[in-house]
This record gives C-alpha cells, structure tokens and sequence, in this order.
C-alpha cells in the first residue's frame, strides 16, 4: 500500500481517538520541545569560540608557577609576553587584550560610564574576524583608532554614523572611532563595547611613568593581559610547547631580569607559560581571572544525560499511550492479516504513523522552542536565537533526531502490533503477557520517583537559597545603597559627599575601595618580625564611616586612629579570617608590611589595632577571605561611598539622594545600587541553578503524568472482563476503579518509596558544596513527596474513572 | 480444491481436532455444523492458513499452504482466501467502498482498479447509493453485504465465513444464505461456512457435523 494510504489511515484513526490521539501528541511535542530546548543548550556550550574562522589554531597562553607559597595559575600573563612570543618561530599572529577599568567615555554630546573597555592590538581584527558593520579593520592599524560594538551605536549615537567621531578617556587620549563591529556573539569567552588601539595608551606610559598603569610595562609579575595566538597550520598546543621549551633560557632570563628590578628573589618565583586551545576555554578552563566565568563540563555532562533521559521518556510515553488502547486497533490489524497485510507491511505502516505523529510533534515543538527561548535563556543566562539555531545543518539534524524518535518510539508498537495473532486480535481482547504489565509498571514507578526525586531537589535548593539569604553576611543589607563614585569630576564629588550630610533620611554614610559584590584584589605582605613568608591578604581602603554605613560590627580591639597614621605607618584592621590565618588575637600587638615597594627605604608598615566581622564579599557559600582594611579619606581614591538610611526611610533617601546627585554632579547618571540587590547577586548561580531544577522537576511531573494516564487507562484495558463481570455483579463503582487501579497503586508507591534514599543522598551530596546549609528536616521530603503521590492519584483516578464509565456505558 | 488430510490440534493437554479429514470441491457451499467446542472454527482457521495443524496437512489448489514462508503465505492468503466474520469487522475510520477495497490494495492493485472492482461489487449487492458511507452509517445487513464485498474483491478460490449470520436478524440470514447462493451461481464461488443453525446449514450444498473434533457425518 501506498505511503499515503498509510497517512491517510493516519489522520482518520487520529480524528475517530481524537482526544487520546491530541494527549499523544501533546505528550510527544513536549517532550521533543524539551529535548530540542536542552539540545541547543549543549550545542551552545560546545560551540564557544568556534565561530573564528580560524578558531582550530587560535590559542591562549596563560601563566603558572609559584610566587613564594602561592601558586600561580592565571588566565592573564605579563603584557611583555606578547613581544616574546610574536618571535616565535610556528606563531602567525600575537594579539594581545588589556582590559581598562571602568571609565567615562566622552565625546561630542556624549558623556557616558563604560565598564566593557579593552585595549587590544592593532592586528586584534585579523585574528578575531567579527563582521565590520561600518568603517574597516585597515584602519585599526593607526594608533588612535577605536573600534567600538553596534550595540553601543546604536545606545551612544542612535541612527547617526559614528565612523571619524573622536571618543576622550579620563587619562587624555583622545580615540578616533574606525569601525563599527557586530557585537560579539554570546558563545565567546570574549566581550567588549570598546576596542581601543592598545598603542597609544603604550607610548602614553612610556612617557609617564609616574602613572600606576605603567608598571605594567616591561614587569614580568605583572599578569594583566590576555595573550592569543595564532599558530601556523600544522603546529598544534605539543609542537608549540616544544618550540617554546627551546627557547626557554631566552624567557629566563628576561624573567629574571625582570624580577631583579622588582626586587624579587628569582629563587622564590617561578613563571612558566602554557597554551590552551581558544575552543577548550569556556569548558575546560580551570585558571583564575577569566575574562568570563567559564562552565563546567560536568554541566554538559549532566544536561546530555538529562536530554537522554528525556528523549527516553517521550519514547516511552509514546509507547505506552499508542498501546494503552491497544484493543482498538486490534480488530484494523486483525482484518488487514486476514486479507494477507504481511507483518512486514504491518510493521511499515505502524512505523510510518509513527514518524508522522513526530513530525507533526517535532512542528508544534518547534513553535513552543521559538515561545520558550526567551525565557529560556533568561534562566540559562544564554543568548540562543531560534533564527540562529535553525540554520541549514541544524534543521537537518533535527530532522533526523525526529526521525530517529519516531522510529525509536514507533518500534516498540509496531512490532507489538504485528505480532499479534489474528484470530485472536478480531476479538479485541487484550493478550499481554504478565511481564510485560509488570515491566510497564516498573517504568511508571521508575518515573515517579525520577520526578519525586527532582521535586525534592528543587525544593531544598529553594529552603538552601533562602537560608544562603538571610544567613549572616558580615552587614546589614537592609536600607543601605552603594554609590558609584568612580563616574565623575573630584570636585563635584566632594562637594556630593560634604552635602550627604545634610539629608535627613541620612542614618551614616562612608567611603571605600571595596564594597560587598567586588572581587577585593590581593595584596603580598609579610610579618614585620617574620620576613620569610609572603601572606596573601584582600585589601580595602576605608573612611572611618565605612564599617557603620554598611552595619559591620567590630569584633575586637578598636577602630583605626587616623591620626596616628603617618607615611611609613598606618594603623590597620583585619577580619576575623585574616585573624584566625594570622594567628592574631586582639592582646597582641601585629605589624604587616606590604611587599614589593618603590625601594627598600620605602618599606610601609601597617600595625594591626583591631578585628572586624567577616564582611561577605561574594556569599557565604565560599569561605571568608582573610582581609586587611586600611584608611583613605580621599575621595579620588576610593570608588564607593555607602548611604545607610534610618529606618523606614529608603525610598525617600534614595529619592533625595538621586536629587541631591543630579544638584552637585548633573553631567552623570547616579550608578546607585541597592545593598540588598547586591547581596541576592551573590546566589544568581543558585538561584539559576533552582529554577533549572524546578523546571525539569515540572517537565518531568508533566511527562510522569502522562505516563501515569496511560498506565491507568491500560490497567483499565487490562481487566476490563474482570470490571465488567464485578459490575454486572452490582459492585459499586467506587470498588470497580479499586480493582482496576490496584497495581497502578502499587507502583506508584513503589516509586515514591524509591525516590526518599535517592533523594536523601542527591541533596546532600548537593548541599556538600556549601559551607553552610539548612538543617535538612523530615518535611522538606514530606512535602515533595506527597504532592508527587496526590498528583499520580489523582491523575489515575481521573483517568481511570472515565475509562471505566467508558468500558461499561458503551 | 480444498483439502484437508489427518488434521490434529491440541490445545494445552485438550486435543481440539482428531485427525480430520475434509474435501470441498469447487463451487461447492459446505457448512460445517457443531455445538460449541466441537473444533469448527480451529478447523476453519487451519483451512484459512491462520493457523497451523499440529498433523495434517491443507491444499488448497494443490498447494500445501503451511509450507510456505509466512510472507508467501500472506500472499497466497490475498489471493486466493476471503474471511466473512460473525461481527462484519468493517474498519470504522474508512467508508464502505474503502472497506471493500482493502485487500485488492494490501494486494497491491492500483487504487483505481481496486475501485472500479469494488465499485462493481457492491452494486452487484445492492449497495451502490452507499458507498461513500462510513460503517457506523450503515445498517447491520448492509455492513455484513460489505463485508462480503470485500471477501470477494479479489476473486479468491475459497471464503470461509464464521458464524456470518450470527450478528443478523432472520430476514437478513436469509438474504445472506441467498446472497452466497446468488454469488456461487454468478462468479461460480466457493463457500465454508461454521455455523451452528441448523436452518442455515440445510440451505447449503453439504454439512458437515462435527463433535469432540471429529467428523460424525
């Protein structure tokens, strides 16, 4: 017969079960929109950095080795690097990426705060081949050329041409606008607004060497720039490696000089360069100060065997939906053997219909994907388009995956259909043999408790994320906001500052380097009376209104004497970690003195007076890093001041404090954030991470309960003589859906009983990552658990009640 | 024509059928009579290649169709055999022409010849004004006039009807039992019917009683 025949035949049994036919198909879009929707995620992840057009020889060098106790293992390398290696024989191409600190940008009519301005070289555009949108990558080559995103066009210039506009920075240079690039894409380690040639910056610091940003020229120790290579064809990471081993003792001894002139001992520093594939970053990268956090395979892992599972799942569904109902098609396959259909054709036919349902699912799916994506890659923190996603290839591969799945799922009915003997088929009873109930049973149980499990998941991810929230930080988030200093002139500043004062909402207000939500960079200091070791410590600089505004209590000793303070010696505090590494209590007396300063005469001394509260920095997920706190009054030092308002009176102190921005430093937006909003940052990765696992615990509970309805309705099937007969016998209807669900009970039990040790044990291995946790009680399974059982029931039931009506009435 | 020697079957430790031996010639209508139990049906089924004899062979032709490979059988089962059942066992989600053309097309006659010859058919039985109608629109004397039509579509040697008459008030039986008669003398048909109406069985050429699985007459 004909294909279409079996299509035809196809939409005809489709309208005659309708309703069974839609919940099959619903069951068999979802799970194909879900399996498509974790498919792009992991085809997202593997494909970072392989957009460059030669992205198989771009590589990253990066640094390790020893400095003292400390171990080495950055992302970033010395600046000098890129001179030394663009000698190299195998290389093609050095380019180099310096990120800037946040800055204002200026220009004609523009006046903006920029935090995603990087300094690169001018031979950057031949490595990384982005689209130039306007201008070209020819005249990049000149020294004060700036590339910037279309992004950033389009925000700081709207439909206007930026191409010839000159860009000003706080230091002086003055950039002339070249090109204009597509923004990078989202499946890149790399990510800028501003691209800067990195030249005219070089020679400024050459000039000034007064300048801090200097020092970075020429300094082996000195790790801030992101070295890329592109290799010859044919030279790969381990012929690099061995060009580079032969040309060590040159590296050397330029290190060494190097250290020697930064008064380094070169026995105790060792620095060693490695490279890495540009594709292997996001993954595999295991270095510290990425340019962007990258992920963990296991993540991939977890999401390819979450994508099995559900592909799994929507097969079985599918199976289990197509012959709950078995007996009505018995009688079509009875008649068609008895007229010759082969089992061969049989089989043909059921694996045709099948493939059909799933292309039919794989478009409604595709619908649901293109509704799903934004908020999917909310959640995800992704940027997938569906436009993006549906290009040639990938449409093929869906194809096939639809394909595959109609197969896969149109299998198992197929050849259970055409096996059927029939004489016995014509009469519509059902002949399934026990261990094939008892393995459907098995299944239902078996996704009752994946779903169980994953429903307790989420809901201690959700009590462990409310825990990480009010737990104590070290500062009181209520009330208080941060202000961004860092946007505009001294004098303005200061003038802001002096008039805070006079807000009446105002409850204290101070001023640091650092506030919660930053990364405090480390600083090598060593014991005054113990110069042989090198302790690493966060370092902050403070006003004495800090610890007040942001509600930090002093645990012991007192607070910083400004007055004491003179150029050689301050007085310092330290946090109870740095305490506790230093072995410090408050009845000692302690000094530090900062390594690596100007010249030995110029050693600073820094006696330790008190110990401060932990103040988290980035959550109490991660242990508190030992701190020192020195005092800085000076407004163009430190970056933030902290406004703690009196209690009840925020929004009018925010609102004052906006006025008051707008009054003394107009040319500026007010960067104002909210403490709180800063402390829910820390737990955005948990937060993510719970509402992934919720998510698919409600993917899961949906796709359980269609395998719960098909279970139910194919017990029905099952003992449909045995109901008939009882009900013939005048049993009340109540006994009837008792007879007919009693085995779907059991297993639906068995499923919940399965998922508390599997659970028990998920959670805790979960919560093992984290410092502190919540005090897993009995109704954090309770909950989960009985929901997951009333659900089933419920679904059962209903299911179940309506086939027997159905059985008996017809 | 059709030949059935020293057929057994046993079920489990129940022997159904004891050594049966059965002819039918061609154009012949033969009943096979019995109370429930007696073996009529196993033996229709063993006739009609749906199930093997555990002795015994079938010809039917000459071909001794439980040695042929279960593809060649089905198609020897398409050509050459029809099945009437007790409930018609029309397809519900197909129309009575589409019904009566099913086993020309599973055949793999073109749709338009198994059309005109279904078309023909059911005319032949009365049922012209009704062919575009789905079984669920058709009385229960025209859904078993259908379901002979499609027993017939692709002229076998044999049908084998079980119980037909069983689901049909006594006008109908009677239509039916005239019909075969009718279908004998126009296309010169042969017809194995079980039945356990007596009234039916002595309208035809021959009966055969069985009981216990054997043949008592």
């Amino acid at each position: 017969m004909p294909i279409l025949t079996f299509i035809r035949t196809f939409f005809r049994n489709f309208i005659l079960n309708r309703a069974y036919s839609l919940l099959t198909l619903i069951a068999l879009s979802i799970g194909i929109a879900v399996s498509l929707l974790v498919l792009i995620y992991v085809y997202y992840e593997l494909s970072y950095d392989r957009n460059w057009s030669d992205s198989g020889n771009i590589y990253r060098a990066y640094s390790f080795g020893d400095l003292g106790d400390d171990k080495i293992n950055s992302a970033s390398t010395p600046s000098v690097l890129g001179t030394v290696l663009a000698r190299q024989e195998g290389v093609e191409e050095v380019t180099r990426v310096i990120p800037g600190t946040r800055k204002v940008v200026r220009g004609e009519g523009i006046k903006s705060m920029e935090s995603s301005f990087f300094y690169v070289d001018s031979n950057f555009f031949e490595v990384f081949d982005l689209p130039f949108v306007s201008g070209n990558k020819d005249d990049f080559k000149r020294p004060d050329a700036i590339v910037i995103s279309l992004s950033t066009s389009q925000r700081l210039f709207g439909e206007r041409n930026p191409i010839g506009e000159t860009l000003g920075t706080q230091l002086g240079v003055e950039y002339v606008i070249v090109g204009v690039v597509g923004d990078f894409p989202g499946n890149s380690h790399l990510s800028f607004d501003f691209a800067a040639n990195w030249c005219s910056l070089e020679l400024l610091l050459r000039r000034r060497r007064d300048l801090p940003q200097a020092a970075m020229l020429d300094n082996w120790l000195y790790l801030n720039t992101y070295t890329y290579l592109k290799l010859a064809e044919g030279v790969g990471e381990e012929a690099f490696d061995k060009l580079l081993a032969e040309a060590r003792h040159k590296l050397d001894s330029s290190i060494v000089s190097s250290y020697i002139s930064q008064q380094e001992d070169p026995g105790r520093v060792s620095l060693n360069i490695g490279i890495q594939p540009i594709h292997d970053i996001h993954l595999f990268s295991e270095l510290e100060n990425e340019l962007k956090p990258p992920t963990s395979p296991l993540y991939v892992k977890v999401f390819t065997i979450i994508l099995l599972f559900v592909l799994l799942m929507t097969a079985l569904n599918f199976i289990n939906l197509t012959t709950a109902k078995a007996s009505r098609r018995y009688k079509e396959v009875a008649v068609r053997k008895y007229f010759g259909a082969g089992r061969r054709k049989l089989i043909y036919q059921f694996l045709i219909e099948a493939i059909v349902y799933s292309l039919i699912a794989t478009f409604v799916a595709l619908v649901m994907v293109e509704l799903l994506l934004p908020a999917f890659n909310r959640v995800f923190d992704i940027e997938i388009s569906s436009a993006g996603f549906i290009k040639q290839p990938d449409t093929i591969w869906i194809l096939v995956l639809t394909m595959l799945l109609g197969i896969t799922a149109g299998a198992y009915p197929a050849v259970f259909f055409s096996g059927l003997k029939p004489q016995v088929a014509i009469k519509g009873s059902m002949k399934v043999k026990r261990w094939g109930v008892v393995l459907r049973g098995l299944l239902v149980s078996f996704q009752v408790g994946l779903t169980a499990c994953l429903l307790v998941l989420s809901f201690g991810m959700y009590k462990q994320l409310a825990f990480l929230r009010s737990a104590e930080h070290g500062f009181n988030s209520d009330n208080a906001v941060v202000v961004d200093l860092d946007s505009s002139e001294e004098d303005a500043l200061e003038q802001f500052v002096v008039k805070l004062e006079s807000l009446e909402e105002l409850a204290f207000y101070g001023r640091g380097v650092y506030v919660p939500g930053d990364d405090p960079g480390l600083v090598s200091f060593r014991r005054s009376d113990d110069s042989t070791q090198v302790l690493l410590l966060a370092m902050n600089h403070i006003d004495e209104g800090y610890l007040d505004a942001l509600g930090a209590e002093l645990q012991a000793g007192r607070r910083i004497d400004a007055a004491k303070n003179n150029e050689f010696r301050q007085e310092a505090l330290i946090n109870e970690a740095a305490a506790d590494f230093l072995g410090f209590s408050a009845k000692d007396t302690m000094s530090l003195e900062l390594v690596g300063g100007r010249s030995s005469d110029d050693i600073q001394v820094f006696d330790i007076v008190g110990v401060v509260a932990n103040i988290s920095h980035t959550g109490i997920k991660n242990s508190d890093r030992p701190m020192i706190f020195l005092y800085d009054d000076n407004t163009q030092d430190v970056r933030y001041v902290v406004i703690r308002f009196k209690e009840g009176m925020s929004a009018s102190g925010v609102e004052a404090l906006t006025l008051l921005w707008g009054n003394t430093v107009s040319d500026m937006h007010i960067e104002l954030s909210y403490l709180n909003e800063i402390k829910e940052g820390f737990y955005k990765d948990d937060k993510r991470f719970s509402q992934i696992s919720l998510m698919f615990g409600l993917v899961a509970l949906l796709l359980t309960a269609f395998s719960i309805i098909s279970m139910a309705a194919f017990e029905v099937q099952y003992y449909r003589k045995n109901i008939f007969i009882r009900s013939i016998m005048a049993a009340p209807f109540r006994n009837l859906l008792l007879y007919g669900l009693r085995n779907f009970c059991l297993y639906v039990a068995l499923g919940i009983a399965a998922a508390i040790p599997v659970s028990d044990f998920l959670l805790h291995l979960w919560l093992d990552d984290y410092l502190k946790s919540f005090n897993v009680s009995l109704y954090v399974f309770i909950i989960p658990l009985a929901s997951m059982l009333l659900i089933s029931l419920f679904a059962g039931f209903l299911t179940a009640s309506r086939e027997i009506k159905r059985e008996l009435y017809s | 024509m059709v030949e059935g020697k020293n057929i057994s079957k046993s079920f489990g430790d129940l022997q159904v059928l004891k050594n049966i031996d059965i002819s039918i010639a061609s154009g012949e209508i033969v009943t096979i009579l019995g109370a429930s139990g007696a073996g009529k049906t196993t033996l229709l089924q063993i006739l009609g290649s749906l199930d093997k004899p555990d002795k015994g062979e079938v010809l039917i032709k000459g071909s001794s169709i439980h040695r042929l490979s279960e593809s060649s059988l089905a198609q020897f089962r398409n050509k050459n055999i029809g099945f009437v059942f007790q409930f018609h066992q029309l397809l519900p989600e197909f129309t009575a022409l589409e019904n009566c053309m099913l086993p020309a097309l599973i055949g793999g006659v073109n749709k338009k010849d198994a059309g005109s010859k279904a078309k023909e058919l059911l005319t032949f039985l009365s049922l012209a004004d009704r062919l575009e109608h789905k079984p669920s629109e058709l009385s229960g004397g025209e859904k078993q006039r259908v379901a002979v039509a499609r027993a017939l579509i692709n002229d076998p040697v044999v049908v084998f009807a079980d119980e037909p008459s069983g689901n049909l008030d006594s006008k109908n039986q009677e239509e039916l039992m005239s019909l075969f008669v009718s279908l004998r003398e126009r296309f010169h048909q042969t017809f194995v019917i079980v039945t356990h109406d007596r009234h039916l069985a002595s309208q035809s050429d021959r009966t055969i009683n069985m009981k216990d699985g054997l043949i008592v007459t």
